[in-house]
């Protein structure tokens, strides 16, 4: 999909309705780091904030409850449309993006599903290892361990 | 580049994430909600992908004898001819019906090959497909060693070297079965959580859940939610004719069999917290918040117990020290390339560790284990 469209949706309170505006852009901005596609990473906030509505008035965090519908779309979307849209993106990455930058980056957006997510979350949304273990449904343990794994990864990729 | 210290990779991360994430512009001048249905092609295919891909062998949970049978055939459950369904409007905002049939038991289960024990006298197995997922089949067997019955759970799965079944049994509450449709991983799990005791006045149950918002008609009282990439925490509810609930069970989040706990919220909002650096895995088990060691703040937590098959009350540091204990020595990559993989489990009060041949679902022996991992590694 590649622009939003306007619609109203029937029974929508307004409290979601604010919600939804004030969450999409966070979300699909979370989504397009790790993604660096704008019309998937939208088409994943809708999708997300979509599933939440039904719960919204019942969820005590409606925010962290969208993000992890948000990367469990995203962990989905990788298994098979993404390796596609990789190769279609490769040529088309950002190009505003600094030669050092764009250097890093494509380490990062290489690097398996649950690692990059594990670094975007650490390092672009500030959450910590708890957080991020409660958003990808593992153990904090376990983001230690994808973390570490991932910046020795970074670490030898640049120095190469 | 060979300057790059921690500190400074983790500033220069930092600064490139968020030069991305300024480049991000939206596509579209407005935001408002969409209805629920007209964008959603594209996850549905994602979905459709996973519950298409093929299905093969693994034994996990009580029965763990690793059973195969030599044969194979075609998976797909037999559909029994059903009868005409009243219509039945589904309750707002909870997703769309994910159907539930009867069907014939799948053949595998025949002569109770596949991890099937001995059923509780004047019971029959009740085989059922949620969606257009694998059948499962629920059964009431006799357990091991006082023969007291319990309910199972049970999932036949085709591997590349025969065939073999998840399974999981509980004396009550919800079962969790893990089921892994794609033949080369060990991850990526669809989790089947049946709930078997639902209330006989329901109408229909609702499933909340952060990966999974549907209901469905229970049969026989009971209702089958498979949740992709699960486990999740999930609220089932059962209503009745006239919209009234008639009774909720709580799931939480487990990789260790299905937790019951009455009361759970579906999420809850975890605590920052710091972790000390040089820690060795056991000792970060005494300073981790109990929050992050299990679901809620409570020092205990229920696991299923797979040699007793019933959830008992478990001490939350306890049970991360054990685990800790029992953290091997490689990564989950050399096992995989050792077409291994583990599962940590709760039997007769304490955690083991099992591992399983990913083609054929039997345990190996930890020997035989280093054995294949070192051979995975020599061989790059």
């Amino acid at each position: 999909m590649s622009a939003i469209e306007r619609t109203v949706i029937e029974g929508s309170d307004e409290s979601f309705t604010h919600f939804y505006r004030s969450e999409f852009d966070r979300l699909a901005r979370l989504a397009f780091v790790l993604t660096s596609d704008s019309s998937l990473a939208e088409e994943l906030a809708q999708e997300a904030l979509t599933r939440v509505q039904p719960v919204f008035a019942r969820l005590e965090s409606p925010t962290a409850y969208a993000r992890t519908v948000l990367l469990n779309l995203l962990k989905k979307h990788r298994v098979g449309e993404a390796r596609r849209r990789e190769r279609e993106l490769a040529a088309a990455r950002p190009d505003h993006e600094l030669p050092e930058a764009r250097e890093l980056l494509d380490v990062v957006d290489a690097l398996p599903f649950r690692q990059r997510a594990v670094i975007v979350l650490r390092y672009y949304e500030g959450m910590s290892e708890a957080e991020i273990a409660s958003s990808l449904r593992c153990r904090p343990g376990t983001v230690k361990s994808l973390a570490a794994r991932a910046l020795a990864r970074l670490r030898r990729e640049i120095e190469s | 580049m060979t300057d790059d210290t921690l500190p400074r990779l983790e500033e220069r991360l930092r600064n490139a994430l968020l030069e991305r994430a300024r480049s991000y512009t939206r596509t579209s001048a407005d935001v408002v909600p969409l209805t629920g249905e007209r964008h959603r092609g594209a996850p549905r295919r994602w979905r459709a992908m996973a519950l298409s891909a093929a299905v093969v062998v693994i034994v996990a949970g009580l029965a763990v004898a690793g059973v195969t049978i030599a044969r194979s055939s075609d998976d797909k459950p037999a559909e029994v001819p059903a009868s005409p369904e009243p219509t039945l409007p589904g309750p707002v905002g909870m997703g769309k019906e994910l159907p539930l049939q009867r069907v014939e038991p799948p053949r595998e289960l025949e002569g109770g090959a596949t991890g099937i024990g001995q059923l509780a006298p004047g019971t029959s197995p009740l085989t059922l497909q949620a969606g257009d997922g694998p059948s499962v089949t629920l059964t009431d067997e006799l357990s091991v060693p006082d023969n007291t019955p319990t309910r199972c759970l049970t999932i036949p799965r085709r591997g590349r070297t025969g065939w073999g079944a998840s399974s999981e049994c509980l004396r009550a509450g919800v079962l969790q079965v893990f089921h892994y449709p794609e033949p080369e991983s060990s991850t990526d799990a669809t989790v089947y959580y049946a709930w078997p005791e639902v209330p006989a006045d329901a109408v229909y149950v609702t499933f909340e859940s952060p990966l999974l918002t549907a209901w469905q008609r229970p049969i026989e009282g009971v209702a089958v939610f498979p949740v992709e990439d699960g486990p999740v925490d999930a609220v089932a509810r059962a209503v009745g004719p006239d919209g009234q609930s008639l009774g909720e069970v709580a799931i939480a989040a487990s990789y260790n069999g299905a937790q019951y706990l009455p009361g759970m919220t579906p999420t809850s909002e975890p605590q920052p917290y710091a972790i000390p650096g040089g820690l060795t895995p056991t000792e970060e088990c005494e300073v981790v918040p109990l929050s992050a060691l299990g679901p809620g703040d409570e020092p205990t937590m229920l696991v299923h117990d797979h040699g007793t098959g019933v959830p008992i009350e478990f001490d939350k540091r306890e049970y991360c020290r054990q685990a800790a204990a029992l953290q091997p020595e490689f990564t989950h990559e050399e096992l995989t390339s050792a077409d291994l993989d583990s599962a940590l489990l709760l039997r007769n009060g304490a955690l083991v560790l099992d591992y399983h041949d990913v083609g054929t679902g039997e345990i190996v022996p930890y020997e035989e284990v280093l054995r294949r991992v070192a051979a995975a590694r020599a061989g790059g």
